[in-house]
């Protein structure tokens, strides 16, 4: 194998880098207008009127939309994840707001004119007149019987009610040692990539047909939704995405905007382009993470954990039609993790509040499971008076345990998680730090070292959507012997491209240059779900290798008879088939190609189908949706997982914390490119990093979102961000072709539990102990003090 | 309200029409059609707009295209077209590439430019001079390890 | 994007701006001169300020001239925040002026946003007028009715609001020539690089021959709306042994003084006023060391 395994630079890579890339704001057509959007600038109220007449008067203005008009020109938009088909509650969302708003931001109206100044000053000119209604953005306030409602219909502001049970949770506790309990709370931010969403629609009112260029990870259920939405044909409708700037999950669903600009383009028969600014994106683009998690454990006295009690209350805003409280949902299926405590009950209340709307990011959950399974160890590790990697060491899910079903359903699939673990620590120098952490404690510096460890399920696959597990890709081979691959999974800058036409050009036997890979176009390429759950590579690259393995077949037919031997005897590298062991009997691949095409009729093709194509769909073996005994189904395929050590010191005068070191052995199956996945993880863990520590989306009681810029919204630069020190440990899934795992999205959960792990070491000569986030330096300084007046803010024992 | 404006942009001279409240960053992708120059904030925080402005990197949506006027702009499409000696990269993209230093490639122009005006100023950084010297262009995929990896190559190479 | 018309002026010299400006007043139309635009035009891309006129100074020649005048460093208000960090007459004879410019915002930041433009902004944050402050600096104010020149202590005013009126155009500023042996440093608390100061201490100390204090200066941002001086114990300090007790004095002294800090989301009036008191000693720690 070539080139699987090796260090290939991204094959977008010397375009991205001279600046051509196509980005979709960066593509024009003639005669296209530009759309404003209007946003509410209440947390919840009525809409009494709007008066849309000066704008409509405004110069350059074509076309002027409120809620009214939207209802009579389209339906709700599907959600990605219907909370209803999972017990839920629901509600009907349009393009734009219809009667009332939930959050500061919501869409209440829009403009399209000739230019975008004069679409910004139309939409300043609409008049929307409303009535204040009282604002709840506190979930366990709003889970209160009289607290303001959100939707007055459902009675209720809980979104959702789920349990997961397992074994005889009171027997374990009534068995136990020691039980203690506790409270975490993780804060709302968001994924903010650095390309803001953008949409170019274009409706031809000659053709009957919308084109959408727009900044997506799924365009065929993109096109799937706007069908559904607009009444259109998906055959109507064509969507492209071009180069996306990031993502991380914000781009997975059908945001309103997507719909809105093609039903602004089909009323004004020009194309419409919107490009959202950051403030919007902030407000309205998609937020994440903020939960309490509350749990109570019981364990023996030599650390063993025998029940776990988990109570999650997730704070999703306001319901969008983006999928985002699915977090939640996933953030209870996943515990407790990579642990075996067979006695275990979530139970978990997804709750509605006058703040934006959650939406996908990188972690969708895992990282709070993540979180809350790390302080529970960490939490038990106290208690027991053990070390904190001995705790975990002793409740890891053992080796030869796999696939090892967890209560919820999840079905990991394969790992050595003691290894993974008692390898960083060797990488980190785990055993020997006490002794520098004391001498530096000499001169008055306060270094922690923190471990964690993540369990990051991915490939979810969730029944009744398009959230699945399986992906297809078409391999084609020209008459010169290119090859092109058109997948169904896409890259927002995650280099899947690059691992794919890997996997074809090693298939194929062909230089890698030969192979251009065709992505996110609904025209050109097999259905597919798109990119998410760290699911492209090892999903479409599975698709993509079965369809390579089909053509190399076709290939080494023709070349064998063409050489006078069995297809068996044949080598093929860079384009060459060999004789195996006579150097001067070959064909080129590409005389094979141009055979195949040209003489169908001929010698050596005569006997076959013609052509050099291939669409293959690949599923994951191992997902169930038929639920087993215990009512349980498995919605992931796979489960990679990293062990981590951080290093970290604490200014214990400002609250400052400084990562000095970050250390993992990450287990992503088998590793396509190093350099890609080191890329990815290094990403991941910056992100998780900044969640931590940096980043907040922050509200005050009226529900106005106090950092909406990049000025208080502050995302960490070089100076704050260590190199990640990655170590690979490969257990190959069973489950793929080439025993790949999903690799991207895992990094982005561990620096919560094993940074506040390490802050706690640190901080351990005044048993400091940390429950909420983020770990700003007030925070901290703030437990310092607290903790020398007496109160360490420890767990409840 | 326009005003006409004459400057160089990319080596070439240039005169335009502009809408007086137009941003350089808007000017060069709308007008010049120049769209290697992206933009992520408007608020001058997140660099993707930074462009080369009379010698000196500058965030383009802090600036006003009609103040340019007599000024000389280089864009991340004309530095390439300079940076061209041999092949058809310049050294700093190279290592970039080689290193995988971008991933989306939405901050890619900027950080390249940011380099550039780095190395030119301190051809051998430290980590840390690295890490001060790109901190306005913020990476949010975030390759900042291998961006600093790249940096660090390319330092080396012209050491020896 | 900036939302609102504007109508765009390019002076050449002071006097056109000043008469720019005075007609826009007569006219009772809101214009805002623009320099470096690291403060203005986010402001205006946000929608939080919209004028109707915009008068650059950017082509007005001289503004950015660095001359030392006597005891006097005059610095143009047109002078870039890189400029002052790498100006080798600033680096010998008011060091501290280089060390604050050299960590405002970030590179481009710096390349492009001027002192005048910081000023006439003017953000409770911001680095140079605190330092400004403790060098009891000069400012010359040309409006239309001539120049007059406004002392630190009275230029900024409140909170985002300094002395200079709507019409006049700020033109120079003056510091004194700091002597060799006086140590200075300016430190600065942010929440990621290239942030606003949460706090910002400037401190100088010039020693005697036994090592006594002979003065101290320090002033301070984040402490009040406005930067605040430590006038009272500047005077007392003076012949005092500088060791940690004089150090610690400083520092207790900066945090009575910081008793009405603008509190933010990260930092409240409580946190920021300890770390007024870190940050003083770290200030003057380093200004000591540096000290001949
Ligand atoms: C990302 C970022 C980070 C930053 N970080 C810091 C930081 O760490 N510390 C810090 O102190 N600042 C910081 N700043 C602000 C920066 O220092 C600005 O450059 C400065 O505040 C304004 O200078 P300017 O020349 O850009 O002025 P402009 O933005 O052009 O003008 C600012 C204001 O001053 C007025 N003005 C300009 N010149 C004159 C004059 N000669 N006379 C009268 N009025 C005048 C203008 O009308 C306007 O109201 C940051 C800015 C950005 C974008
Ligand atoms: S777009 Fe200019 S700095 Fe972000
Ligand atoms: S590569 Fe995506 S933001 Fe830097």
């Amino acid at each position: 194998m070539a080139y699987i395994g090796s260090a290939v630079s991204g094959i977008l890579d010397a375009k991205l880098v001279a600046g051509k890339g196509q980005y979709t704001a960066d593509v024009s057509l003639p005669g296209m207008g530009y759309m404003a959007v209007v946003r509410s600038p209440y947390a919840h109220a009525r809409i009494l009127s709007i008066d849309t007449g000066a704008a409509q008067q405004h110069p350059g203005v074509r076309i002027v939309a409120t809620g009214a008009d939207i209802k009579q020109w389209s339906r709700p938009i599907p959600h990605t994840l219907n909370p209803s088909a999972f017990g839920g509650k629901t509600t009907d969302i349009y393009c734009l707001a219809i009667d009332r708003v939930h959050y500061v931001g919501t869409p209440v109206a829009a403009v399209v004119a000739d230019t975008r100044h004069a679409a910004t000053e139309a939409a300043n000119l609409i008049e929307v007149e409303y009535a204040d209604l009282p604002v709840v953005i506190d979930a366990e306030r709003a889970l209160e019987p009289d607290s303001p409602l959100l939707y007055p219909e459902w009675e209720t502001n809980e979104l959702m009610h789920v349990r997961f049970q397992g074994g005889d949770v009171e027997r374990a506790f009534a068995d136990a040692d020691h039980i203690l309990d506790d409270t975490l709370h993780l804060h709302r931010h968001t994924a903010t990539p650095l390309e803001p969403r953008a949409a170019l629609a274009h409706y031809d009112d000659r053709a009957e047909r919308l084109t959408l260029w727009v900044s997506t990870q799924a365009p065929h259920p993109l096109r799937t939704t706007l069908a559904n939405t607009l009444e259109m044909d998906e055959n109507d409708i064509q969507v492209i995405q071009p180069q996306v700037g990031g993502a991380f999950g914000v781009k997975i669903p059908t945001y309103q905007e997507d719909p809105l600009a093609c039903l602004l383009s089909k009323r004004t028969g020009k194309p419409v382009k919107w490009v959202e600014e950051r403030t919007e994106h902030l407000m309205a683009g998609g937020h994440a993470r903020e939960q309490t998690l509350k749990f109570s454990v019981a364990c023996k006295a030599d650390g063993t954990v025998v029940g776990l009690k988990v109570r999650i209350i997730g704070d999703v805003g306001a319901l969008a039609a983006v999928a985002g409280w699915g977090m939640s949902y996933v953030a209870s299926f996943v515990v407790p993790g990579p642990y075996k405590i067979p006695n275990c009950e979530v139970d978990l209340s997804i709750v509605v509040t006058n703040k934006g709307p959650w939406n996908a990011y990188r972690g969708f959950g895992k990282e709070a499971a993540s979180f809350l399974m790390d302080r529970v160890m960490d939490r038990v590790a106290d208690t027991v008076q053990m070390d904190r990697a001995a705790v975990r060491l002793k409740n890891f899910v053992p080796k030869d345990e796999f696939p090892y079903v967890q209560i919820s359903g999840a079905t990991l699939d394969s790992g050595d998680y003691a290894k993974a673990l008692q390898d960083v620590m060797d990488k980190a120098g785990y055993q020997s730090f006490a002794e520098e952490q004391q001498r530096l404690h000499a001169q008055g510096r306060y270094i922690g070292m923190g471990v964690g460890f993540e369990l990051t399920p991915e490939g979810g696959c969730i029944p009744d959507s398009f959230i699945g597990g399986y992906e297809g890709a078409t391999v084609r081979v020209s008459p010169s012997g290119q090859v092109t691959v058109l997948t169904g999974v896409t890259s927002p800058g995650s280099g899947n491209e690059t691992g794919i036409a890997q996997i074809v050009a090693d298939a194929l036997g062909v230089p890698l240059s030969t192979v251009r890979v065709v992505q996110g176009d609904t025209q050109a390429c097999p259905y597919g779900l798109g990119n998410w759950s760290s699911r492209s590579l090892f999903m479409g690259g599975s698709a993509s290798l079965y369809a390579a393995r089909e053509v190399h077949h076709k290939v080494l037919r023709v070349a064998a008879s063409m050489l006078k031997t069995a297809p068996e005897d044949l080598d093929c590298e860079q384009g060459r088939i060999r004789v195996k062991g006579q150097a001067d009997r070959e064909v080129a691949f590409n005389d094979v190609a141009e055979y195949v095409h040209k003489r169908p009729f001929d010698h050596h093709a005569f006997d076959m189908e013609p052509g050099l194509e291939s669409t293959r769909y690949f599923r994951m073996g191992n997902i169930h949706h038929v639920p087993d005994d215990k009512g349980r189904i498995n919605t992931y395929p796979s489960y990679p997982y990293a062990a981590c050590v951080a290093v970290v010191e604490v200014d214990i005068e400002t609250g400052v914390v400084t990562l000095l070191r970050y250390v993992t052995v990450h287990d992503c199956g088998t590793v396509i490119n190093p350099l890609l996945v080191e890329g990815q993880f290094q990403g991941a863990v910056a992100q998780g990093l900044g969640g931590l520590i940096y980043e907040q989306l922050s509200y005050d009681d009226n529900g106005q979102l106090q950092t909406g810029t990049f000025m208080d919204y502050t995302l960490p630069t070089a100076v704050e961000v260590p190199s990640v020190e990655i170590h690979h440990q490969e257990v190959p899934s069973p489950f793929t072709p080439l025993g790949t795992k999903g690799a991207g999205e895992s990094g982005v959960s561990s620096p919560f539990g094993t940074i506040v792990s390490a802050v706690e070491n640190a901080l351990m000569p005044f048993g400091v102990k940390i429950h909420d986030t983020p770990l700003t330096p007030q925070r901290v300084w703030r437990m310092i003090q607290a903790a020398k007046n007496g109160n360490n803010g420890g767990a409840k024992a | 309200m326009h005003t006409t404006i004459q400057l160089t942009v990319n080596n070439a001279p240039c005169e335009a029409t502009v809408d007086t409240r137009t941003l350089l960053v808007d000017f060069l992708r709308d007008q010049l059609d120049l769209t290697g120059t992206h933009l992520g904030c408007a608020t001058g925080n997140c660099g993707a707009c930074t462009v080369v402005l009379d010698g000196l990197t500058v965030k383009a949506c802090t600036v006003l295209a009609a103040d340019v006027a007599g000024s000389a702009v280089t864009t991340i499409e004309g530095w390439t077209q300079d940076a061209r000696q041999s092949g058809d990269l310049h050294p700093i993209q190279d290592a970039f590439v080689k290193h995988h230093a971008l991933q989306c490639g939405f901050c890619t122009p900027g950080m390249v430019l940011s380099v550039q005006q780095l190395l030119k100023e301190k051809p051998n950084p430290t980590e840390a001079e690295i890490r001060h010297g790109i901190a306005g262009n913020l990476c949010r995929c975030t390759g900042y390890a291998s961006i600093v990896k790249a940096v660090q190559e390319i330092a080396r190479m012209s050491s020896e | 994007m900036i939302r609102a018309p504007l109508q765009f002026h390019r002076p050449h010299s002071i006097d056109e701006a000043v008469r720019l400006l005075s007609q826009c007043a007569q006219d009772g139309e809101d214009a805002k001169l623009l320099a470096g635009g690291q403060s203005l035009l986010p402001s205006m891309n946000l929608g939080l300020v919209a004028p109707a006129h915009i008068i650059s100074l950017n082509h007005v020649t001289g503004l950015d001239a660095i001359r030392r005048d006597d005891d006097m460093l005059a610095i143009g208000a047109g002078t870039t925040h890189r400029s002052l960090a790498e100006s080798e007459v600033v680096q010998t004879y008011c060091p501290i002026l280089s060390e604050t410019a050299a960590c405002i915002g970030d590179v481009q930041v710096r390349n492009r946003g001027t002192l005048g433009g910081s000023i006439g902004h003017f953000d409770p944050a911001a680095d140079y007028p605190p330092v400004l402050v403790l060098l009891d600096a000069a400012f010359r104010i040309v409006g239309p009715n001539g120049e007059r020149t406004v002392a630190a202590k009275d230029i900024f005013v409140d909170y985002m609001t300094t002395s200079l009126s709507a019409d006049e155009v700020l033109t120079e500023i003056r510091v004194p020539v700091l002597s060799p042996d006086t140590g200075t440093a300016y430190v600065k608390f942010t929440r990621v690089e290239g942030g606003f100061a949460i706090v910002g201490v400037g401190a100088c100390l010039g020693l005697n021959s036994d090592g006594t204090c002979r003065s101290i200066r320090v002033g301070i941002c984040g402490a009040a709306p406005v930067p605040v001086r430590l006038t009272a114990i500047e005077d007392t300090l003076k012949g005092k042994t500088v060791d940690d007790t004089f150090i610690e004095a400083v520092a207790d002294a900066a945090y009575e003084t910081a008793h009405d800090p603008v509190a933010e989301l990260h930092a409240a009036a409580d946190y920021k006023r300890e770390m007024v008191r870190v940050f003083t000693r770290r200030a003057v720690k380093t200004a000591s060391e540096r000290a001949a």
